[in-house]
């Protein structure tokens, strides 16, 4: 468990690291292969799926987007900042999907971006994935319901 | 290599009448530190050769590698790329280079004193770059990583087409990067120095990189959403410019899958634009005396007063366009050849960035961009990438932003060059280019 009700209580854990704050392991030192050093890695990451609808989120949303799909993002560790490309997205006006919009970026820090999450539905599932690191990159799989954020940016194109 | 080289000779003096072979191989060792709070964190030697070997039979072209100089395995990678050649469809364009006559540049791209610095020295060069740092400026609460690597690498390729082609570089660099923090806020920066060897290091420019780099933005607020002139620091530059790159492969163009495809002759930059891929240039990190088929490497101008010249070939992608090749093909030896971008340079212009600067009403100048590799789509040109700077208000450097994207075209943003500045800025890739200021980017923030 890394966030529980909001409240973060506990990070990932390699042996070096653990031994080093005397911390138990928490068995997330990965490599990419034998050519590589083990680091801190996340494995299967998953936030559970919350009691709504996912329908209702959306109809109960003005004005937003709806983001279907990313095509992948950087995140700098030490800011919490970050950017991830959509590959499939739609404006929402007045609680209806309507256009969809070409690629674009949604920018934000992570931590803000957490406390913002005002709803969250019940159709959680899985998707496979693969994280880069430090020039290693390792499968993962993420997992979440349809989440709604109050606020963020996203990026604009110039026939937008 | 000698002794490699004496048996790849042999493969190829004893090719059968009706195949052609090509033997690669390559071999590079490296040594990687990294530094941490004063201490080794780790250290990291790897060496990593191997063999590749095409024949083409009859338009079947069939590919085996092996990751030893050992002659068992290297006669067992002939006799796979054989056999392979036997279930390959026939192609009419299939084949391995022809030597063109051009005689290779002669560069300079190893350092003499390459084996002279110790592991301790270069451990001790790494553990200075983090003191450096991080006294650099009290707002500096931690290095997050320092880096020392280097590597030497060399290789050779040798066909029944007469290719017969050596290449040996050097290299080393350090890099680390900070965190630094005022009141709430945190932000991050990073700064290198790379040479062919550990001599040519400078220490100062890597810390005062990572410095400036960290500190610079702290305090950014996000800006008003807006369309305006974009500055590009040369690192961006240098991104732009390996995007630009990717898609004038020939190989993107003939498989319909380049902003650039059709457009040869025609105005796809601001007449200022001269874009480059120039091996031969020593500066360049991609500098190579030849190319992954073992022909001489040439400079080659893409673009010439914003006008497309021509796009980058292998011997295939020329020899489907009746053409020669450019020397564009890369390669490692686990992989055949595919055209590319060895060192592109954007021809620099004549100001300095403040001069550049000095002429903007409202603009930005933006010193780095993230989501790349999410956000620009090579093939349509769509670009829209995160971005942090600082705001420029008439013609002075203002307060520094956060959290905002940039968006245009990569075509609009060739055109929309309107200066081009003089401070070009070798970096470790493919791509090297000055400042550059474009029009009529979206910024998006609040």
């Amino acid at each position: 468990m890394l966030i529980e009700d909001g409240v973060l209580v506990d990070y990932m854990w390699d042996r070096n690291r653990s031994a080093k704050s005397d911390h138990p392991q928490s068995g997330n030192g990965r490599r990419q292969s034998y050519k590589h050093l083990p680091m801190v890695r996340m494995t299967n990451t998953y936030m559970l799926a919350g009691q709504e609808d996912p329908e209702n989120i959306i109809s109960s949303t003005p004005k937003g987007v709806y983001v279907a799909k990313l095509s992948g993002g950087q995140v700098n560790t030490a800011t919490g900042d970050f950017v991830f490309g959509t590959s499939e997205a739609y404006l929402i006006e007045n609680g209806k999907i309507t256009t969809p919009l070409r690629d674009t970026n949604l920018i934000g820090n992570g931590p803000e971006i957490l406390s913002l999450i005002d709803a969250v539905g019940n159709d959680f599932s899985m998707t496979p994935g693969t994280c880069g690191k430090d020039g290693q990159s390792v499968s993962v799989g993420c997992g979440q319901a349809t989440l709604r954020v109050s606020q963020m940016t996203i990026g604009g194109t110039a026939d937008a | 290599m000698p002794d490699i080289e004496e048996l790849a000779r042999r493969i190829i003096d004893d090719a059968k009448t009706n195949e052609e072979v090509e033997v690669v191989a390559s071999r590079s060792v490296e040594t990687e530190i990294r530094v941490y709070e004063k201490e080794v964190e780790s250290l990291t030697r790897a060496e990593s050769k191997g063999v590749g070997i095409r024949v083409v039979v009859d338009g079947r072209v069939g590919f085996a590698h092996c990751g030893s100089f050992d002659e068992e395995s290297i006669r067992e990678a002939l006799e796979s790329a054989r056999d392979n050649a036997r279930f390959a469809t026939p192609d009419e364009f299939a084949g391995l280079a022809e030597p063109d006559g051009i005689t290779p540049t002669p560069l300079d791209l190893v350092d003499p004193d390459f084996h002279r610095a110790s592991t301790e020295e270069k451990i001790a060069l790494a553990k200075e770059l983090e003191k450096m740092a991080l006294l650099g400026d009290s707002r500096i609460s931690k290095i997050e990583s320092t880096d020392y690597a280097d590597v030497e690498s060399e290789g050779f390729i040798l066909s029944t087409k007469g290719i017969k082609s050596h290449t040996r570089a050097t290299f080393a660099y350090v890099s680390a990067s900070a965190v630094a923090n005022q009141g709430d806020d945190t932000k991050t920066g990073g700064g290198y120095s790379v040479a062919r060897g550990f001599g040519g290091i400078d220490l100062e420019k890597a810390a005062s990189d990572v410095v400036k780099r960290a500190t610079e933005l702290l305090g950014a607020e996000k800006p008003s959403s807006r369309r305006l002139v974009a500055v590009l620091d040369p690192r961006i530059t240098a991104t732009l410019l390996a995007i630009v790159g990717g898609s004038l492969s020939a190989d993107s163009a003939q498989k319909g899958r380049s902003m650039f495809g059709n457009r040869l002759g025609e105005e796809v930059a601001s007449s200022r634009f001269d874009l480059m891929d120039d091996p031969t240039e020593p500066l360049a990190r991609g500098a190579s005396q030849f190319d992954g088929e073992g022909l001489a490497c040439r400079r080659n101008h893409l673009i010439k007063d914003g006008v497309l010249q021509t796009f980058l070939y292998d011997s295939y992608t020329a020899r489907k366009e009746n053409r020669t090749s450019t020397a564009s093909a890369t390669r490692g030896y686990s992989s055949t050849p595919s055209p590319g971008p060895m060192a592109l340079i954007l021809r620099p212009g004549t100001k300095s960035q403040d001069e550049i600067v000095a002429e903007i009403t409202d603009g930005i100048l933006i010193r780095s961009i993230s989501g790349v590799h999410s956000g620009v789509n090579p093939i349509s040109g769509d670009f829209s990438v995160g971005a942090e700077g600082f705001l420029i208000k008439n013609g002075q450097i203002a307060s520094p932003f956060k959290e905002a994207t940039i968006s245009s075209t990569i075509q609009k943003m060739l055109m929309g060059t309107v200066e081009i500045g003089s401070d070009i800025e070798w970096l470790p890739g493919i791509s090297a280019g000055p400042t550059v200021a474009i029009e009529e980017m979206n910024l998006s923030g609040v």
